[in-house]
């Protein structure tokens, strides 16, 4: 269903001629030292990092260079859940009704903002998410961390994407909230949707994900299968080894 | 020890008694200076409300000097709530006004119900158009919009004055240098002994507010003013809303040109603003930048002005000594706004600070 193809990427040479393919109902992990492109790869899909060469394929169609504007009008069916909650992904200030609205209100007929479906959306995803919040008149800023990230996935999620992108969407949140997150996106994963996920817990990428990307400089150094790659391996990887010249090094 | 601590952010309701608070603390602190001035502050402040609104006809003095308040006040908020800070109205006023002129004096023969429409587009996009030099400035080369606006102010006011002195002054004023008269089809017609610029100011305020609270392109100034990152991501065009936004700004400070150079002057002059343009940043600012929150603060500042004027002729005090409150009240208002965000605690020793 999915191929994301030929990302060739010399901007800054953030990514460097990054090759993969996301299969639907697939959770795709992303690993890497901080700082080795994950937020690039993820902001270079959602149309917000200029792009020098390549091609991104979702679904037959060729969605690079397309703003994000352009993805939300022509209904490409994605989503991205950055790593900066307040300062991309939401706006603090605003309540949960408001902050809603900020991916739907563009398809709205007309020059107002009907913010009644906004409250109807934001009550839907309160109660499918489970997030504690006195009315969803609550500004986003006051709620906790847990609950701040289940507003902005609870509402990529409405949106029914067939492609989501999260970038270590459990920093900073405790044990508990994490684990509702994985819950969420294991859910998403069943019912077909090709998640990718940026990482930092390597026990987390093994449990969760069905094949580890690893990044390193922006290149890519191996995609593996979770299933049966360990720690070492992926954290020899982070650090440029490829994992077939340690084995001979330990070998000679 | 002192320490400034950054506190959680009040509700409105909070946020607005501070306000209210700050401002009666500031008529305090005035009526020191006054007192300290060897008058008696009780006194001058019944004076100043009476002159202000003593009568019917000081009433309507009164809404005079609100009406341009109110529209530029309304003008600001909208580029202050994109963080944009337009302190360019002064400037934009006088060019709003000197389109205006130039309609009033070049097309005298239109009817008043076609002429005076022409003469407020004109004051709107003289002053949009000269908000987009420091919006494209900031644009293109990232400049600081508060510092080009506040210098265009001069430039504005230089100009209006170069047109007086040379090619619009008026041969007819025996050598005097003033721009001519609007011939009376280019002059706002009176409502209620009051130029129908107050009706005109009271259906901005009615059209800003659901521009900013009901529309899409409020909702986007909003988000554009607290988070770019987020507005990007969101799909916005920055750049577009930005221009449609200050250029919304700066022509409702041109259009207040325009009803203050037709209502009340009747011409053009580098006198006819007398920085009402700095004081509706104080009345925007006191607003909370809320279209029907700065109907109310820019009646009370014209109220202000108005009784200012009076206290000089009735009490024989300088018009200055309603400057002077006026500074304090912003100061105390600037003042108020590090206590909205902040809070001082107090630290007893170094040893326990470090605990």
């Amino acid at each position: 269903m999915k191929d994301l193809t030929g990302l060739d990427f010399m901007h800054l040479k953030a990514l460097d001629k990054i090759s993969f393919t996301l299969n639907s109902g697939e959770i795709l992990g992303v690993a890497g030292i901080a700082g080795s492109g994950q937020k690039e790869l993820c902001e270079a899909i959602a149309g917000l990092q200029k792009i020098e060469s390549g091609d991104i394929i979702f679904k037959d169609k060729s969605i690079v260079k397309l703003t994000p504007l352009d993805i939300i009008k022509r209904g490409v069916a994605m989503s991205f859940i950055p790593e900066d909650r307040l300062g991309m992904g939401l706006v603090a200030n605003m309540d949960i009704i408001n902050n809603v609205l900020l991916k739907s209100y563009q398809n709205m007929p007309g020059i107002f903002i009907k913010r009644s479906i906004g409250k109807i959306a934001a009550e839907r995803i309160i109660k499918k998410f489970d997030i504690s919040t006195p009315s969803p008149y609550h500004v986003v800023k006051k709620l906790s961390g847990g609950n701040i990230q289940k507003v902005l996935l609870g509402r990529e999620i409405e949106l029914s994407p067939e492609l989501l992108i999260t970038a270590y969407p459990v920093r900073g949140l405790d044990i508990g909230a994490s684990y509702h997150i994985y819950d969420i996106l294991n859910e998403q994963k069943k019912i077909g949707v090709g998640v990718l996920f940026v990482g930092e817990d390597l026990d987390v990428l093994l449990e969760l994900c069905d094949r580890i990307m690893v990044l390193n400089s922006g290149k890519i150094m191996d995609i593996v299968d979770a299933k049966s790659v360990t720690k070492e391996q992926i954290g020899l990887l982070m650090l440029g080894h490829k994992i077939k010249d340690e084995e001979e090094k330990h070998g000679a | 020890m002192l320490k400034v601590v950054k506190k959680a952010e009040g509700s409105f309701r909070q946020t607005t008694i501070l306000r209210i608070v700050t401002v009666v603390i500031a008529l305090f602190a005035s009526s020191l200076v006054i007192a300290a001035l060897g008058y008696n502050p009780v006194n001058v402040y019944s004076e100043l409300f009476q002159g202000a609104t003593g009568s019917l006809p000081r009433w309507q003095e009164t809404i005079n000097k609100a009406i341009p308040l109110i529209v530029l006040s309304l003008g600001i908020s909208v580029a202050f709530k994109m963080k944009f800070w337009n302190i360019g109205a002064e400037g934009q006023f006088y060019m709003g006004a000197m389109g205006a002129t130039y309609v009033a004096l070049n097309f005298k023969d239109l009817p008043s119900y076609l002429l005076l429409p022409f003469m407020m587009f004109a004051g709107f996009l003289f002053g949009g158009l000269w908000i987009l030099i420091p919006a494209i400035l900031k644009l293109k080369l990232g400049t600081s919009e508060t510092l080009v606006t506040l210098m265009l102010n001069y430039v504005a006011i230089s100009f209006i004055t170069y047109l007086q002195y040379g090619p619009w002054k008026d041969p007819t004023a025996m050598g005097f240098a003033k721009i001519p008269n609007f011939t009376d089809n280019a002059v706002l017609p009176k409502v209620l002994g009051v130029h129908i610029g107050w009706i005109i100011s009271l259906i901005l305020v009615l059209i800003i507010y659901i521009l900013m609270k009901y529309t899409k392109l409020g909702y986007e100034i909003t988000v554009l003013g607290e988070n770019i990152q987020t507005a990007k991501y969101a799909g916005m065009n920055v750049t577009k809303i930005l221009i449609i936004a200050v250029f919304i700004s700066g022509g409702l400070c041109g259009l207040a040109g325009m009803l203050q150079s037709s209502g009340v002057e009747r011409s053009l002059s580098d006198q006819i603003s007398n920085s009402l343009g700095f004081t509706a940043i104080i009345t925007s600012w006191l607003a909370g930048l809320s279209a029907p929150a700065i109907l109310i603060v820019s009646i009370l500042f014209a109220i202000l002005l108005q009784g200012g004027a009076f206290i000089q002729s009735s009490l024989q005090i300088p018009a200055s000594v309603a400057e002077v409150i006026q500074g304090i009240i912003l100061f105390f208002v600037l003042g108020s706004e590090f206590f909205i965000n902040y809070k001082i605690v107090f630290v007893k020793s170094k040893k326990e600070a470090i605990k």
